[in-house]
């Protein structure tokens, strides 16, 4: 029987009187990458702080490797590579030193040989004894990725690794994380770009305000709405409550969600005429409209009511 | 140890900064040189020179060491260190090495400084040493008190500042007695400054051996030992509630 190496039961943490997390469980196992989406605040970062043993649950219970991390914190850790989402590195060390902070605190035997071997995959060799601070910005996330990797843990955790990374930065982080994946090593991604969790994932676990409101694989996520479709119409003024209600009482529609001068209505393929008629009937002037298959974003607003927010991201 | 390789590491920065490391040359020199200017009585200028020496530790430890801490929180760099395999007791070790061996350098400085000078002192040099470096180590650990509650580096700083004044100001270190049948004189008997002017007190006016201020050590010890224990704990208080 293979034991997870997360194991994460009926969970919640709260802070007085605010709750952010509220009875979550689920189990990362060796080999997938499990991704934890939703939107700033919904209680990724508490999540991974109770998994390294930063914070004691208010309730429930978790285990990694099977130990508790708030009592064996030390054996936990060092059974954890972590990438945090800001480059957290020392800039008035080196590259190299950097790496053997990391290798020596990790209790990394042969310590030269790793941080060399490290150096080459991140492709910083020129950089290796140059001072952290005259990095290039993609150099800093370069030996960010660098320094999660160093102790070769079977855990990875990636906390929103991308963002605010420009499109290049962002590929780069992406080839890491999938030669992780390659080297069937468990990674527990923290993201709010649904794009990148379809893309790297294994399985979501879609989080909004400290609950899970759904989990599966991407394509098992998707096809809970698989019949639907969305609609997306952008007016020039806004348009009258009259006007989504009415397309919000129609059978076939299961969601209307207006934001100022767009309208997003996710429905069955067989209620799009119906729907087409209103939006005209209404006489609105409409600068776009289209119609797309699902998403994860449809998804989580699906389960949410709320759309997962796209601040910072830059296509 | 842990400790030892956060410190060996968070030193080569003092190396690598040519400004910091200049100021950590020139202020102990200067300091000395400044004292020296006018002064005649070769027992009062030791005495002066040693316990401003250990005021200005006092400060600085408890601002340098707040600084660092702050520093590291902004950066980002605290959180990677504390998902590291290192006990959080070993990490404020680690900090409080790093600073003690700056302030160390400093006092070292000093020492070379009075020798230069040909002050000279009835008692022993290590036993002054040494009693400087006890004042170090209780700055740092009053330091580290402020470090893991104070969010930003200008507040760790003020605090730091206004409260080694304060604790300075009620030690009534020089007995003048103008705490004399007041509270404050009570306050006076129990604070650390004040124990330790009188360990650095007897060593250069009276030529007394470290050995003879047992009481005064014990309470000194029991001070750094409690501010360790504090700032221990409430640094795992921090990291679950705020970080």
């Amino acid at each position: 029987m293979s034991m997870s190496l997360v194991k994460v039961e009926k969970l919640t943490m709260k802070f007085g009187d605010t709750t952010a997390l509220n009875d979550v469980t689920f189990a990362i196992e060796k080999g997938e990458i499990l991704g934890l989406l939703g939107p700033n605040g919904a209680g990724k970062s508490t999540t991974i702080d109770l998994i390294v043993g930063l914070r004691r649950p208010t309730s429930g219970s978790v285990l990694v490797y099977g130990l508790d991390p708030m009592k064996n914190g030390l054996k936990v850790r060092r059974a954890i590579g972590y990438v945090p989402q800001q480059a957290a590195i020392f800039d008035t060390l080196t590259v190299r030193e950097n790496l053997s902070l990391a290798a020596e605190l990790y209790g990394i035997p042969r310590i030269k040989h790793r941080v060399a071997a490290i150096i080459n995959e991140f492709e910083l060799e020129e950089k290796a004894d140059k001072l952290a601070e005259t990095l290039s910005g993609g150099q800093k996330h370069r030996l960010n990725f660098a320094l999660g990797s160093v102790a070769d843990s079977q855990l990875v955790i990636l906390d929103e690794p991308t963002v605010g990374l420009d499109p290049r930065r962002r590929a780069e982080a992406w080839g890491f994380i999938r030669r992780l994946r390659e080297s069937g090593k468990a990674v527990l991604l923290t993201t709010h770009y649904m794009e990148e969790a379809d893309e790297l994932c294994s399985r979501i676990l879609l989080i909004d305000r400290g609950k899970i409101v759904a989990q599966g694989s991407p394509q098992e996520l998707k096809a809970t709405l698989s019949e639907e479709l969305v609609a997306e119409y952008h007016f020039a003024q806004p348009p009258a409550c009259e006007l989504v209600d009415g397309i919000t009482a129609l059978p076939d529609v299961v969601g209307a969600n207006l934001d100022q001068l767009s309208l997003k209505v996710t429905l069955k393929s067989c209620a799009l005429p119906q729907v087409q008629q209103l939006v005209q009937e209404s006489k609105l002037l409409i600068r776009s409209s289209s119609e797309r298959g699902i998403t994860l974003d449809d998804v989580f607003r699906h389960y949410t009511g709320r759309e997962l927010r796209e601040e910072g991201h830059e296509k | 140890m842990k400790s030892l390789i956060l410190a060996r590491y968070t030193l080569r920065d003092l190396l690598r900064d040519k400004l910091g490391l200049l100021f950590l040359i020139a202020m102990p020199v200067g300091f000395v040189v400044v004292m020296n200017i006018g002064a005649k009585d070769m027992a009062e200028r030791a005495a002066t020179i040693a316990l401003v020496t250990f005021f200005f530790m006092l400060i600085i430890g408890c601002a340098g060491v707040g600084s660092t801490m702050v520093d590291m929180r902004r950066s980002g760099t605290l959180k990677r260190i504390l998902i590291m395999p290192i006990s959080k007791t070993g990490f404020l070790l680690g900090v409080s090495l790093d600073m003690f061996a700056r302030l160390g350098i400093m006092v070292g400085l000093v020492f070379v400084m009075m020798f230069a000078y040909g002050i000279t002192i009835p008692g022993a040099w290590l036993d002054l040493l040494l009693a400087l470096l006890m004042g170090v180590l209780f700055a740092l650990a009053l330091g580290l008190n402020f470090a893991v509650i104070s969010k930003g580096a200008f507040s760790t700083v003020l605090i730091a500042i206004v409260t080694s004044m304060m604790i300075i100001n009620l030690s009534d270190w020089n007995r003048v007695g103008r705490f004399e049948g007041t509270i404050f004189a009570t306050i006076a008997d129990h604070n650390p400054v004040y124990h330790l002017s009188r360990v650095i007190l007897g060593i250069v006016h009276e030529g007394a051996p470290l050995s003879q201020f047992h009481p005064e050590l014990f309470a000194i010890f029991l001070w750094i030992g409690a501010l360790f224990v504090t700032a221990v704990a409430l640094y795992r208080w921090r990291i679950e509630h705020m970080l």
